[in-house]
């Protein structure tokens, strides 16, 4: 047994607005061992970053430490003065934030901003701590080290960033580092090489780890020890190989269940979705109805010069074909800025395509004038991801849900079209009361899930889902799983299912298409490509997933029959 | 009544945005997301101190901006028509009406009972001597005014304050039985939660600030009744009259330079941002090249154009009165004018970024046409700026209209402003003995509309904001 | 860069041309230049001939746009659009109203302006920043809430208070200095202190207040928790982290003013009788001067559009983040 770091008790965090205080920890506790990776797991809103930041002392203004004790290599954290704690931050203890993007000064440059905090607490010179950051640049494997130093974070790409994050929260070998969701604004194949990068620097370094993260996957990766926050309580503590054999709560378990995979395929998620699977409809093939995407091109011009010509094109979207039979999901998948979006919106033609025929029954989408096009947005509809920015603020949830349906003129009676917003909201899982209600009190589930009774308003025949679960939490990520399989079951609706998420893939769709840089590299059934990919990049793609297999239900029957709580 | 109405243009602008004020309190009161911030106004606690003052700023405003004909007295063998004087007056006018004809013969200070003057005048035994005389008006009601002012004014007060707490108190048994009857609760326990600040709403403060603005309001008026309390001008008018005049002014230019130049700033700001391409870089052009002259010398140019044509078409104006309300309005056009490239500028490059928003792009998805969008989608989220602007701007052009009439481009130099009175006294502090009254009256009357206004402003735009909201 | 900014340039020109056009029409066509001389002249009893001598003494005797009596091009160059507008392009004023040079006045006036102007733009700055930066130190506390209140009176005093105001207790009741002259050369200077501390005084509430906002703004950015992660004290944070960041939007909306002053300030100058351009433009009102308010309107637009370029510039050069691209 190696020796205890860090020892939090009973920590409660407090969060005041005004008169009222919000607990968002209730009495957490958990223990860190020098050179350990201790994985902090919750979903949003659990109270994991706060408490994380706790230890650090750096709590937003409105919260503040209500009591408990965090214990730091034999000192009183919260008992020391901001002095001194300012001597622990950056030498004693560092932290790593999610977001890489704005986390680094822009206008300063990467060099210097690493050289700070050797200058800081190493007391050396400009240029030994110059020196020194050039060291830990070529440390993280950052190409070019000497030219990185000389750069701004703004020049840097998402990962490249992130490793200059990690050089400096490194740079005076802390005995604790702090890492807040450090990969999940990254692609798949950056985070696998970011988590590889901060598990052989562990290892050299010999450092503690307290890493926070919402996915399964990559804690089973990095973490030694777990615990699962939910709702500013830690419901469970276990070393990595029990937690992933034999998780102890209801709440892990609940979380494994909700993961979407391979093997489940065919079969709800959560339990409780049954009651929404009564009647299953075979799935119809009817090539007549399905949606051909030929040689799709969207290209941006890139203006230059005194007079602005357009000097070349940025190929967002350069010569996808696709086809979608009615009925069935087609994913498409990709890494950030290989255009899969913008294949959904200029299918819809939210973004007029350069050129490329999208044909739906027959019907040139691609060159059809406004009128026409009008017609047939009652057949092809959209779901985006933030369901945050996809309702208008303000306008009520009947408005909402009816504003299509009016301007496509599906039902021209009020008080038809009033019954069926009842009637969908009833359909998506929502109370009828809701269509009286603002978007903004709702939760990001709730809201998709009025996205959905929006675009089935107009009894679509495709819907193109725009990573509509990416920015949920898994659990809820899987009742919008269960709630769209179900409406396929019974409308028969085609889906182009956008998403970086190979798990989602797994378990949702029927085909599968790859994007890279604009172009389609591999397409096929999802059990073919995934199994056994042929292009290059499908093969990186799919070995940066982590694996995660989920433990066997059958060792704990009693729990995944048990209903889910909402 | 008192005689035959008129309606300056000025006038019905004002009535017009008062209607619309009214109507968008009765709209937002069952919109929640609307109501919500204007809640928070009135938890504030400088928002109900700046709301109670400004309310008897623009109600003063409002009652002097009811114009009319006075009736002429009638004379014998002229019963059956009424004659109409060609003067016009407000109904604030009729209310102030004996100060406004208690003029002196110059300078008097503040409570004075004597001229600030020496005079020559002849004495009943015949001799001349050169003396203060007594004014004509103010303090005229005192035997001996150098002993018994200083009581006479105490017990005036007295008077006042004790009319204040009588009005007081009977508005807040009304206010408490209101409350309590909305509440559904006894009434005691309604004074009880009220002196504890059990509330919200921050009721203390609200009471408080009642009591102060009736003591002001009351003690003053016992006051002028007898004195001039703020002293008289060069030629003898009650400096606290034009103060109350100039109120109506600083309104009137405050709020419609920004109700004018609103609709202009709206649809082009809206349409730039919406549609880009050529309309954007009209529009773009069309504010960057009002921008570029500097607003002073722009409304310099335009005031004098305006000076050139009106004394060429000097018969086309029925009276004094109305040439100088339109010489007001046009102001607050040009004003306008100079102001709204800013307010477009906003709009446009918060469409901007609404265009690229999801819930637009949902109803391009369901067909919207471009106009349902703007007005459904785009106009109610960019509201917040609009409204924030018009608080914003209010004090700005409060304070621009003083320093305008200043250097002799702003209202018409009859018409009462603290920028004409500002103007007519500045000579006055090289003289000796100083003549301070006139200025300090008007600075102080704006410097309390300004400071309201701003802090109005800052707790509007906090409840508005909604990037502020959020933190 | 340089095709960047040679854009920006050509841009101006449409620009001036339509502040060209807008003055014209304001001036020329909206009152005709008889309608000036009248005015100019005294309202009463002014014959037409007294009228034509005014006008052929100041070139206004000319067609508005079209000399049908000239021979070709003067067709279009005896004309009041040529004579007084386009000619300003080349930066040529043309004759006053009373009959002086204006380029040489401007030449002659711009200098005590910017004596005053400068000073008062580089001290107020530096007062304004330190002031913020002190009450972003002192956020949510009762410091950072009297500070705003007091930002907040202090900028709802009329601007003329403050000069009334501070000539009254400076040179009447301290006597310390002269409340207004002017005199060039190293002992002018004592004339220049008043006008420049009311200056600045009298832009410290708003401008305190707005930076405060600036910086209030850049402190909650995520950068600023990393860099207290990296345990570097408060001020340090504020000094080296937020300020720079801050500085880019505070220097660009510095940056549009510089060349506007030249143009001077109207009041302060005229208060303290100062020569400058904001005086010769306030006299020029008061005379009704027509052509000296004209050539300072495509002044003030000429700098504007200067600023706005300067700006774009400095944007480009202070921005890591718009260098690049």
């Amino acid at each position: 047994m190696s020796n205890l770091l860090l020892r939090v008790d009973n920590l409660k965090i407090l969060f005041e607005s005004g008169q009222r205080a919000l607990t968002a920890v209730k009495g957490v506790s958990f223990q860190v061992r020098a050179g350990d990776t201790f994985a902090l797991v919750g979903e949003s809103g659990s109270g994991k970053s706060i408490t994380a930041l706790s230890v650090i002392r750096l709590l937003p203004a409105a919260a503040r430490v209500a009591s408990g004790a965090i214990n730091f290599d034999g000192v009183d954290l919260l008992a020391l003065p901001e002095r001194q704690m300012r001597d622990i931050r950056g030498r004693g203890i560092s932290m790593i934030f999610q977001e890489p993007m704005t986390s680094l000064n822009p206008v300063v440059k990467v060099g210097r901003q690493i050289s700070e905090v050797l200058m800081r607490h190493q007391n050396m010179s400009k240029a030994q701590a110059r020196q020194r950051a050039l060291d830990l640049l070529d440390a993280v494997k950052i190409p070019k080290p000497t030219y990185t130093l000389d750069t701004y974070a703004h020049e840097l790409s998402g990962g490249m960033k992130q490793r200059v994050m990690i050089a400096m929260a490194l740079a005076c070998e802390p005995k604790l580092l702090i890492a807040d969701e450090p990969t999940t604004a990254l692609d798949v194949t950056i985070q696998a090489q970011v988590l590889e990068l901060i598990n052989e620097l562990q290892q050299q370094l010999k450092i503690a780890i307290i890493f926070i993260t919402h996915d399964l996957a990559v804690v089973k990766q990095v973490a030694d020890h777990v615990a699962v926050m939910q709702a500013g309580i830690i419901v469970e503590r276990s070393g990595k190989a029990a937690f992933f054999s034999r998780p102890q709560s209801q709440y892990s378990w609940d979380l494994f269940a909700a993961l979407p995979s391979m093997e489940k395929r065919g079969q709800p998620l959560l339990v409780s979705s049954h009651r929404n699977m009564r009647n299953p409809v075979t799935k119809e093939r009817n090539t007549n109805h399905a949606l051909r995407v030929k040689n799709l091109k969207v290209y941006f011009p890139i203006r230059k010069g005194i007079f602005k010509r357009t000097v070349g094109h940025v190929k967002a979207v350069d010569g996808v074909s696709l086809e979608i039979p009615a009925g069935e999901t087609v994913a498409l998948v990709g890494e950030s800025g290989s255009g899969k979006t913008t294949v959904g919106k200029g299918i819809l033609r939210l973004v007029q395509p350069t050129a490329g025929e999208i044909t739906y029954a027959g019907v040139p989408i691609h060159e059809i004038n406004d009128k026409q096009l009008i017609r047939q947005r009652t057949n092809l509809q959209i779901i985006f991801q933030d369901p945050y920015a996809s309702m208008n603020p303000r306008m009520i949830v009947g408005e909402i849900i009816e504003e299509g349906m009016k301007a496509l003129n599906v039902i021209a009676d009020a008080g038809v079209r009033r019954a069926r917003v009842l009637e969908l909201l009833a359909q998506v899982g929502l109370d009828g009361r809701a269509h009286l209600c603002y978007p903004h009190e709702f939760s990001g589930g709730q809201r998709q899930r009025i996205c959905i009774a929006r675009a089935l308003a107009v009894n679509p025949r495709i819907i193109i889902c725009d990573e509509p679960t990416s920015a949920l939490d898994v659990s809820v990520q899987a009742q919008i799983l269960d709630l769209l399989n179900d409406l396929q079951h019974q409308y028969g609706i085609s889906y182009l299912f956008i998403t970086h998420d190979m798990s989602v893939v797994a378990y949702f769709a029927d085909r599968v298409a790859v994007m890279y840089q604009g172009k389609i590299v591999e397409q096929g059934l999802v059990e073919r490509v995934l199994i056994d990919p042929r292009h290059e990049y499908t093969k990186a793609l799919l070995s940066a997933v982590p694996e995660l297999v989920p433990p066997l239900p059958a060792a704990n029957c009693k729990h995944t029959l048990s209903p889910h709580k909402a | 009544m008192f005689g035959k109405p008129v309606f300056l243009l000025t006038d019905i602008m004002i009535f017009g945005l008062l209607l619309g004020i009214v109507g968008f309190f009765l709209y937002a009161m069952r919109k929640p997301h609307l109501r919500q911030p204007w809640r928070q106004v009135v938890r504030s606690k400088a928002g109900v101190i700046s709301m109670i003052v400004l309310s008897v700023y623009i109600g003063i405003a409002i009652l002097d901006s009811l114009h009319f004909h006075p009736i002429v007295d009638k004379r014998s063998g002229q019963l059956d028509a009424v004659q109409y004087s060609s003067e016009v007056l407000s109904v604030f006018d009729q209310i102030l009406s004996e100060l406004r004809h208690s003029t002196e013969k110059t300078y008097s200070a503040p409570f004075a009972a004597h001229l600030y003057a020496k005079e020559t005048v002849r004495l009943s035994d015949g001799t001349k001597q050169r003396i203060y005389p007594r004014l004509s008006w103010g303090g005229a009601h005192l035997g001996n005014p150098r002993g018994e002012k200083a009581t006479d004014i105490f017990k005036l007060a007295l008077i006042g304050v004790i009319k204040a707490i009588i009005v007081w108190v009977t508005l807040l048994i009304l206010l408490c039985a209101c409350l309590s009857i909305r509440n559904q609760q006894a009434f005691v326990k309604t004074v009880l939660a009220m002196i504890s600040g059990a509330s919200d709403v921050p009721w203390k403060t609200i009471v408080t600030t009642l009591l102060i603005v009736f003591l002001v309001l009351l003690v003053g008026a016992e006051w002028a009744a007898k004195y001039h309390v703020l002293g008289t001008d060069k030629v003898g008018e009650d400096v606290l009259y034009q103060a109350l005049k100039s109120i109506r002014t600083g309104v009137v230019i405050g709020t419609l330079t920004t109700l004018l130049m609103l609709p202009f700033a709206v649809t082009l700001g809206i349409m730039a941002g919406y549609f880009g391409g050529w309309v954007d870089d009209v529009i773009q052009y069309l504010y960057t090249t009002l921008n570029s002259i500097p607003g002073v010398l722009l409304i310099a140019a335009a005031v004098l154009m305006l000076n050139v044509y009106m004394s060429k078409h000097a018969e086309e104006f029925a009276s004094l009165t109305q040439r100088a309300d339109l010489r007001l309005l046009f102001l607050c056009l040009i004003l306008g004018v100079t102001s709204w490239t800013g307010l477009c500028r906003l709009l446009r490059a918060e469409t901007l970024k609404l265009r690229e928003v999801d819930f637009i792009q949902a109803a391009t998805a369901f067909g919207v046409g471009s106009a349902q969008t703007i007005c459904r989608h785009i106009l109610p989220n960019v509201m917040h700026i609009v409204l924030i602007t018009l608080v914003l701007d209010f004090s700005g052009l409060v304070l621009a209209e003083a320093v305008l009439s200043y250097i002799n481009i702003g209202v018409d130099p009859t018409m009462n402003s603290w920028g004409n009175m500002i103007n007519g006294a500045r000579l006055e502090m090289a003289r000796e003995p100083i003549v301070w009254w006139s200025l300090a009256a008007s600075l102080f009357f704006m410097f309390t509309l300004v400071l309201c206004a701003n802090l109005f402003a800052d707790v509007v735009r906090d409840a508005l904001d909604p990037r502020l909201a959020k933190r | 860069m340089i095709a960047y900014i040679i854009r920006r340039a050509l841009y101006a020109i449409p620009i001036l041309v339509g502040v060209n056009v807008l003055t014209f029409m304001l001036f020329f066509v909206v009152n005709s230049p008889d309608d000036m001389a009248r005015v100019f002249l005294g309202q009463k009893h002014v014959t037409q001939q007294q009228i034509n001598g005014w006008k052929s003494e100041r070139g206004y005797h000319h067609p508005l746009f079209y000399n049908a009596e000239a021979k070709r091009a003067k067709k279009f160059t005896e004309t009041i659009f040529y004579t007084k507008s386009v000619r300003l392009f080349v930066f040529d004023f043309g004759r006053s109203d009373s009959g002086r040079d204006i380029s040489f006045d401007i030449s002659q006036r711009m200098w005590p302006s910017l004596a005053i102007a400068v000073p008062q733009l580089i001290i107020g700055l530096l007062v304004t920043i330190t002031l913020a930066l002190v009450i972003a130190f002192f956020r949510a506390t009762y410091i950072d809430y009297w500070a705003v209140v007091i930002c907040v009176a202090l900028m709802s005093i009329s601007s003329l208070f403050y000069i009334i105001g501070g000539q009254f207790i400076m040179g009447k009741i301290l006597r310390v200095m002269p409340i207004s002259g002017f005199e060039s050369g190293v002992f002018g200077i004592r004339f220049l202190v008043l006008p420049i501390i009311i200056g600045i005084i009298s832009g410290i509430g708003s401008s305190t207040r707005w930076y405060r906002t600036i910086f209030l703004e850049e402190i909650n950015q995520d950068y600023v928790r990393t860099a207290r992660a990296k345990g570097i004290s408060e001020q340090m944070v504020l000094f080296r982290h937020v300020l720079r960041n801050a500085l880019i939007p505070i220097l660009t909306g510095v940056v549009v003013i510089l060349p506007l002053l030249f143009m001077g300030s109207l009041i302060t100058e005229s208060f303290f009788g100062i020569p400058g351009l904001g005086s010769y433009t306030i006299d020029a009102i008061n005379r009704q001067d027509f052509a000296i308010v004209r050539s300072m309107v495509f002044l003030g637009a000429f700098l504007y559009i200067v600023g706005l370029l300067l700006t774009d510039i400095s944007y480009t050069i202070v921005d890591p983040r718009v260098r690049l691209s």
